[in-house]
């Protein structure tokens, strides 16, 4: 069964900063909302693609299990991932360059 | 974008990206010969692909079972709305993930705390929210599904 989740803005999220937060890596951060535009425009030419990014950023799914759960080949996954992560890429970095 | 277009880009694209130096040129001027602006294309994806490195690699959800991480200003032990937050049980690159008890219905959640900049857009937070909704109607024993968002001046 799917556990619940809760997106809260609070004061509490306020002081547990990424920066505080001793078990997270030094990724910098993704422009969640950037990312939210780009994705409704994959969408809209490549569904699947927006699945599949849902599955692995949103989801934590591995390519496995996102092969599994959309019932194609984990070299298909592992393709269209390649594919959608160079268009999102280019979408969200188009004219800062 | 147009999807037919991008059908053709995207085929070319995977082929591409499987080959690499010399075999991908040469793959590249095979299959754009009569189409320079098809190239170009395809080339500005590839370029962005590489730049791309670890963007979407690791997943903004990352569950950590008993993760012990007692940062200052944590909210374990607090109320957040109807919310007893328990324990931190992971960490994704831009939140916090919290185990808690949802006091009115007696059940345990997961929580998810985002940076207030992410939140200051309603909108936006809820059309991100809808998507991962979506995912998560697949109903795969990993994915979690968005329970609510609670505005900020109902928090206390």
């Amino acid at each position: 069964m799917p556990e619940a989740i809760s997106m809260l803005s609070a004061e509490g999220a306020r002081k547990v900063s990424i920066e505080d937060a001793p078990i997270l890596g030094h990724e910098p951060a993704t422009d969640i909302l950037a990312l939210d535009d780009a994705m409704n425009a994959l969408e809209a030419v490549d569904p699947r693609k927006c699945r599949i990014v849902e599955l692995r950023f949103i989801g934590g799914l591995s390519i496995e299990e996102t092969a599994e759960v959309l019932e194609i080949s984990t070299a298909t996954v592992e393709r269209e991932w390649r594919s959608a992560k160079a268009w999102l890429y280019q979408a969200m970095t188009e004219g800062k360059a | 974008v147009n999807a037919d277009r991008w059908h053709q880009v995207d085929t070319i694209l995977k082929k591409a990206l499987e080959r690499d130096g010399c075999d991908r040129a040469g793959f590249l001027d095979r299959v754009c010969d009569s189409d320079p602006s098809l190239r170009e294309e395809v080339e500005a994806l590839i370029v962005a692909y590489e730049r791309a490195g670890s963007f979407l690699e690791s997943t903004i959800l990352k569950i950590s079972d008993g993760a012990e991480a007692e940062a200052s200003g944590t909210p374990v032990g607090r109320a957040l709305g109807h919310y007893d937050v328990k324990e931190l049980v992971g960490s994704g690159g831009m939140s916090n993930v919290y185990l808690a008890e949802d006091r009115r219905l007696g059940r345990r959640v997961a929580i998810k705390l985002l940076p207030p900049d992410f939140t200051t857009d309603a909108e936006r937070v809820r059309r991100f929210a809808q998507e991962a909704r979506a995912a998560s109607a697949l109903n795969h024993p990993n994915i979690i599904t968005i329970y609510e968002i609670v505005p900020r001046d109902r928090v206390h």
